[in-house]
């Protein structure tokens, strides 16, 4: 079913279109939180909160939008990265190899979650051009490995891993000629 | 800005992944429950797509095969999903548990099963209870095999949670299995799992309640009793179905991403051919063969709700063992009362019906799921038992790709084992090499008599120390959950990778 469909439904039958959501994406979402949470059952609380989530605030996105898939994957990114918090305040979290990058992953991620500086990056990551672009948003937006981003876009994997350090310093020029820090 | 995020992350040409629709309906009733929402299962579509994901998930090398070889112990997409680990293996538990658990003497009685909680062992993240199970009916407890002998390897409880006031949420077991039972059948053993991501509340009286006594059974399958030859015959007497026979059904999305709509045949026939076994109740009233496709079209017995039986289905030339599995199963159902009223099979890449003429129809008799009885039990159990972890302390050195480091303490249960390694360079610098390194590196235990026992999934989390810019790596802390349970006594040697630490 197209998404646009399945917004109508969520906002008019939220038992059917929660129902059509769930279909059509709970491997997607299920896939992503999987990159940063190992324990099923945190995996399978987060999936199920991504989709209430996206239900409670399904009026903010226009049922002829097409970012349902987009929606959902920030949302589950986000339900998984708090849950994946509060686990390591707890001491027992499964720490991921995506995750292990503080000094350029999380620094992303900071930059998006802060709203002004949050849309300066994403306008400068839409400057990068592809496969920058996309290789970027894999690997710091959906945690994807380099290896599988590079089966992905058919490139080699030391390729993806260059692309991503220069990706981040190209980013940190323009960045830092727009005034803002990474 | 989320706008923006999300365009240009929906905008990501990402793998599909499929989900089966156990899995989607079982997100769908915690979703529900959590938004507050008055719901009930959705019953047209989602069956058409029960079975389609099922085929998709399980059986899709078949499908791509088209034909796949077939033995008299024919292997369907069923029992394969019975011996897909659905079931976790706790081989040896069971006289372990009995050993050194706690003696426990709780019991409860329901749909004429008694069910006996008897020992209960586990470390600080894991406990298992055993439990003792009787039919007092006499029934058996299993499926009964051709042969007249019970089938009872996998059985466990379908629903399973825990509860305490010390626990902020409902947390579930992880499996049963079958430890042991009688000659008859009519009892056995049971261990339930539960595993903690926080510490076991010690000392703590905890709620556990089971329900749905289920089983995955291994049995093989059967033709439905026409003889080969009969088949095609059957099929010769119908002409090549015209279009206004069929009615759109409901759709499902192909493996490549498309929706594809299904047809049924409508059901309107004088052929009423019984189904054997787990079909037992459902007939054939009708055959169709339509630009290559075949249709098989029937009723359902009145007090069906599960179209998941008739996935168990194929055409098989006894011949050459040559397999033609279905491609899609359509179901309608009653609004009323939700139950199946008549199912349609749809196999493809019918090239002429001679490729039909020695083929018989063949039903699996395994079940994915078979529900053996509905009952509850509810059992208060306090979590005193004495911790079974051992602690050992070592000093073996690592290179973790070119950071040195040392395996610094190792912890071993019977249910699962935690290395600690303390890095020589505790700088941030080495991180991504040093975890990379862990995560590579199988975590086993070798026992005395030279077997190894795997992980079932391993993980690695970071222990910092310090704050800011003097924040530095204190450990590394890898753990994993055994496969089985391992009574500590036989282990000789904890592995990491090439490292290898005796425990005797």
């Amino acid at each position: 079913m197209e998404d646009s469909k399945i917004i109508l439904l969520m906002q008019n039958r939220p038992d059917k279109g929660l129902y059509e959501a769930i279909t059509k994406y709970n491997g997607l979402v299920t896939a992503v939180i999987s990159r940063i949470l190992r324990d099923r059952q945190d995996i399978e609380e987060c999936v199920s909160d991504t989709f209430v989530r996206v239900w409670q605030h399904i009026d903010n996105l226009r049922s002829d939008s097409s970012s349902l898939k987009g929606y959902l994957l920030c949302t589950a990114r986000t339900v998984a990265l708090n849950r994946y918090k509060q686990l390591v305040r707890h001491g027992a979290v499964s720490l991921e190899e995506q995750l292990t990058e503080p000094e350029s992953g999380e620094n992303l991620e900071q930059q998006v979650l802060a709203e002004e500086d949050g849309r300066e990056l994403l306008q400068a990551i839409d400057q990068l051009g592809e496969p920058d672009r996309e290789i970027i948003l894999r690997r710091y937006f959906l945690f994807e490995p380099p290896g599988d981003i590079a089966q992905r876009l058919g490139m080699d994997p030391v390729q993806v891993k260059n692309k991503l350090y220069r990706g981040k310093e190209k980013l940190r020029r323009i960045l830092t000629e727009r005034g803002v820090a990474l | 800005m989320n706008n923006e995020l999300y365009g240009l992350l929906g905008e990501l040409d990402l793998p599909e992944h499929s989900s089966s629709q156990q899995q989607i309906d079982h997100m769908y009733h915690l979703v529900m429950e959590k938004a507050g929402l008055p719901h009930k299962r959705q019953p047209r579509r989602p069956k058409t797509l029960l079975l389609i994901a099922a085929i998709v998930t399980t059986g899709l090398l078949a499908l791509a095969a088209g034909y796949f070889s077939a033995s008299d112990a024919f292997r369907g997409h069923l029992n394969e999903q019975g011996a897909g680990g659905e079931v976790i293996s706790l081989s040896g538990a069971s006289a372990l548990v009995d050993r050194s658990g706690k003696v426990l003497d709780v019991s409860a009685i329901s749909d004429n099963i008694e069910i006996s909680a008897r020992a209960i062992a586990g470390d600080d993240s894991v406990f298992v209870v055993l439990f003792d199970i009787e039919d007092m009916a006499g029934r058996t407890l299993g499926l009964l095999q051709q042969d007249g002998t019970v089938s009872k390897d996998q059985l466990y409880f379908g629903k399973t949670s825990l509860s305490s006031p010390a626990i902020d949420e409902v947390v579930r077991g992880s499996g049963v299995s079958v430890m042991d039972s009688s000659a008859d059948g009519s009892s056995g053993t049971l261990l339930l799992r539960v595993e903690f991501n926080d510490p076991v509340p010690m000392g703590e009286t905890v709620r556990i309640d089971l329900s749905q006594l289920l089983q995955y059974a291994d049995l093989p399958g059967r033709d439905v009793g026409l003889k080969p030859g009969e088949l095609y015959s059957l099929l010769s007497q119908f002409p090549e179905a015209a279009e206004e026979d069929f009615r759109e059904s409901g759709y499902y999305i192909s493996p490549d991403g498309r929706e594809e709509t299904t047809y049924a045949l409508e059901a309107d026939s004088t052929l009423s051919i019984p189904l054997p076994g787990p079909l037992e109740g459902y007939t054939i009233t009708n055959f169709a063969v339509r630009h290559g496709k075949l249709y098989l079209c029937g009723y359902a017995p009145p007090d069906s709700n599960s179209s998941v039986h008739l996935g168990g289905m194929a055409i098989v030339n006894p011949q050459t063992s040559e397999v033609w599995d279905r491609k899609s199963i359509s179901s309608s159902y009653s609004d009323a009362t939700d139950t199946m009223q008549s199912w349609s099979i749809r196999f493809e890449d019918l090239e002429s019906l001679e490729q039909l003429r020695d083929c018989v129809l063949y039903v699996e008799y395994g079940m994915g799921m078979h529900l053996l009885s509905d009952g509850a039990w509810r059992f208060d159990v306090t979590l005193d038992y004495q911790n079974a972890t051992r602690y050992y302390k070592t000093n073996l050195a690592l290179d973790m790709y070119g950071n040195r480091g040392a395996v610094t303490s190792i912890q071993v249960s019977p249910f699962r084992m935690q290395v600690v390694v303390v890095p020589e360079d505790s700088g941030l610098d080495g991180i991504n090499d040093s975890m990379d390194y862990l995560m590579d590196q199988p975590l086993q235990l070798q026992l005395k008599d030279g077997s190894l026992v795997e992980a079932s999934s391993k993980s690695a989390h970071v222990d910092f120390q310090g704050e800011g810019e003097s924040e530095t790596v204190r450990s590394y802390v890898v753990a994993s959950a055994l496969d089985a349970v391992v009574d500590p006594d036989l282990i000789e040697y904890v592995l990491l990778g090439d490292a290898r630490y005796s425990v005797q």
